[in-house]
């Protein structure tokens, strides 16, 4: 048999979850994932479906998708991971961006919606092989961005986990562009190094980003000094956007989370959620300390707890 | 050159220049390589179960069979995806190919932190042995990075294997080890503004049984202790196999004069890190190494 086959299912005994190899069709092209599914003998009838991190396989950035994953099919959800076209075990290879583009390219692909077929494909397979007729889709970074473009259109979406989620297309943000309040808090960052002997080693050792100090600075004098305003910071993601409104339309729950250390975080607040005047259509929550991927323990426990108590607050008939 | 890279321009012209009316998702993906048979399975060790794909030929097996050695860790994480393609190429080109993910890493069961050099060794002969039952054949061992050195391991310990390629593997362990703590210090600076703790705290904390993080890896003191312990100038001296060994640095002597090696450097991207750009086909180490798969160099224990 040509193509992907699938392997046989395993028990795991820590997680008390059934994980399943298994494989689907998207536009001819055929997407490996990992089923997941509770020990329990029915499935839940609602399914989670977990989205690729950017260029990262179906187990996520240091596995987050596989400690998710086995920590809510242990809670009664069956949760599928799966790769799309063009990355882990998938078929499927990017024929665009042409090979040495910036790989801001390819994230730009995958903002615009890339992976929108590949997940409606993950969603009716999760349907199809379980009991759940409703589905989360869950996401961190560009997956975030690829769960809101399926998230609006496909009807069995109830709900959409965004983590980290860019709100300005990646091709877009740079040293020139980056948002004032992050400038301004580079700035003081620099200007309370002056004082560290460390700083100055840097500097003059050739370690320091001479790029970034010459960009933070030149746009702390424009904008301090001579006044000048930044008006493409207002370009936010227009096809997410679109998402955006079409999910917030249909009624479907809507998490975003963010780590406090993240710049992404930065622009969300300070372009994104000021358009909603404190009342946004949204749950948002934000991780103290942490960075764009959760590496410590601590921050990855509690990114895990607050996930499990909104999962439990929208599906109450799920038992956690 | 080598079909492999002609396929791969080939392919992404046609779907470059793919009609107006046809869908953008379409055109924004295609196929590398002919479709080969892959077949997911669990493998089962003393320690758990790991998950393992073969990629076998279309028509005839013509060339060795390969087992992949990944990288390790975050390492492991941006190199999947390129050798995922590696081996669909050399099975394209006739190789029965085994992937397999590491305990605690990938789809591989058990958790990162609680795993060691012993049991990447015991990972790496489970590998060989599957490989050997379904192929019939002594497997070939492409290793990569620190997968490379793990197989240069293998081979001092006497693992039954027909050849060996080495893709930049990590011929300093202590260096390795040193780059992997400066993450944790790094990390350190940009959450606590201050670094709490050098390289040198993390190994005493490591050793008394604390879990160092590296961008979310645990590393358990006894896997650092294993790494520092290496001695892998006495593994490459008693080399005695047919070996590839290809690196984006200059090879040592050690290495370069031992006649059962074959030593090239070349400039591939690295394709362990974090990508900066986009990337559409495997690495230039793929090129070499299908044309040494093709010789018979591997097959006879040939020197330089």
């Amino acid at each position: 048999m040509a193509g992907l086959g699938s392997a046989r299912s395993r028990y795991d005994e820590v997680s008390r979850t059934v994980q399943e190899t298994v494989s689907f069709s998207c536009e001819g092209y055929e997407l490996r994932g990992s089923l997941h599914r509770p020990a329990a003998p029915e499935d839940g009838d609602t399914a989670i479906v977990i989205l690729n991190q950017g260029p990262l396989d179906r187990s996520g950035a240091h596995r987050l998708s596989v400690k998710c994953a086995r920590r809510w099919a242990a809670r009664g959800f069956p949760v599928l991971r799966f790769d799309a076209r063009g990355v882990g075990d998938s078929e499927g290879d990017w024929a665009i961006p042409e090979n040495g583009a910036p790989i801001k390219m390819l994230y730009q692909n995958i903002e615009e919606g890339a992976w929108t077929l590949d997940t409606r494909a993950a969603i009716d397979h999760v349907c199809a092989a379980t009991s759940a007729r409703n589905v989360v889709l869950a996401g961190v970074c560009g997956g975030a961005v690829s769960a809101l473009h399926a998230a609006a259109e496909h009807p069995a979406v109830v709900a959409v986990i965004m983590v980290g989620m860019p709100v300005r297309p990646w091709a877009a943000i740079g040293i020139d562009s980056i948002v004032a309040s992050q400038v301004e808090h580079e700035a003081k960052g620099y200007v309370k190094k002056l004082g560290k002997w460390y700083a100055w080693r840097r500097f003059f050792t050739g370690e320091s980003d001479y790029r970034v100090l010459w960009g933070i600075g030149s746009r702390y004098v424009r904008e301090r000094v001579f006044g000048a305003s930044n008006d493409p910071l207002k370009s936010l993601n227009a096809s997410m956007l679109r998402s955006f409104r079409a999910v917030q339309g249909s009624g479907k729950r809507m998490l975003f989370v963010f780590p406090e250390n993240d710049y992404l975080w930065v622009e969300f607040r300070d372009l994104f959620l000021p358009t909603f005047n404190d009342r946004p259509p949204f749950d948002l929550h934000i991780i103290p300390g942490a960075n764009h991927t959760f590496t410590e323990v601590a921050w990855q426990e509690q990114l895990f707890s607050l996930l499990e108590h909104w999962l439990q607050s929208q599906m109450p008939a799920v038992r956690l | 050159m080598l079909e492999a890279i002609e396929i791969g321009r080939r392919s992404i012209a046609r779907a470059a220049g793919a009609p107006q009316d046809q869908s953008e998702q379409d055109r924004m993906f295609t196929r590398l390589y002919d479709k080969v048979r892959e077949t997911p399975m669990w493998l089962s060790t003393a320690n758990g179960d790991l998950y393992a794909v073969e990629y076998a030929p279309q028509g005839t097996v013509s060339r060795p069979p390969v087992v992949i050695a990944a990288p390790d860790g975050e390492e492991r994480a941006w190199a999947a995806r390129t050798l995922v393609q590696v081996a669909r190429a050399l099975a394209h080109y006739g190789s029965m190919v085994y992937r397999f993910d590491h305990l605690g890493q990938g789809e591989s069961e058990g958790n990162y932190e609680a795993t060691t050099w012993s049991s990447r060794e015991a990972d790496l002969d489970a590998a060989l042995q599957m490989a050997q039952r379904h192929s019939g054949q002594t497997p070939i061992v492409l290793g990569v990075r620190l997968g490379g050195t793990l197989a240069l391991a293998a081979v001092k310990r006497g693992t039954p294997m027909a050849g060996l390629v080495v893709w930049e593997p990590v011929v300093d362990p202590a260096q390795y080890v040193h780059q992997l703590l400066r993450v944790n210090v790094s990390t350190q600076m940009v959450a606590l503004g201050r670094i709490e703790r050098d390289r040198s705290d993390l190994i005493a904390d490591a050793r008394s049984g604390g879990v160092i993080s590296v961008n979310g890896f645990g590393l358990s003191g006894p896997f650092i202790d294993a790494l520092l312990a290496l001695d892998l100038d006495s593994k490459i001296g008693q080399l005695s196999i047919p070996t590839l060994w290809l690196s984006t640095l200059s090879v040592d002597q050690t290495v370069t004069s031992n006649p059962s090696v074959v030593a090239k450097r070349a400039s591939t991207f690295p394709f362990w890190k974090e990508p900066k750009s986009h990337r559409s086909g495997p690495p230039s180490f793929l090129a070499e190494t299908v044309e040494w798969l093709a010789s018979d160099r591997h097959g006879r224990g040939m020197t330089k």
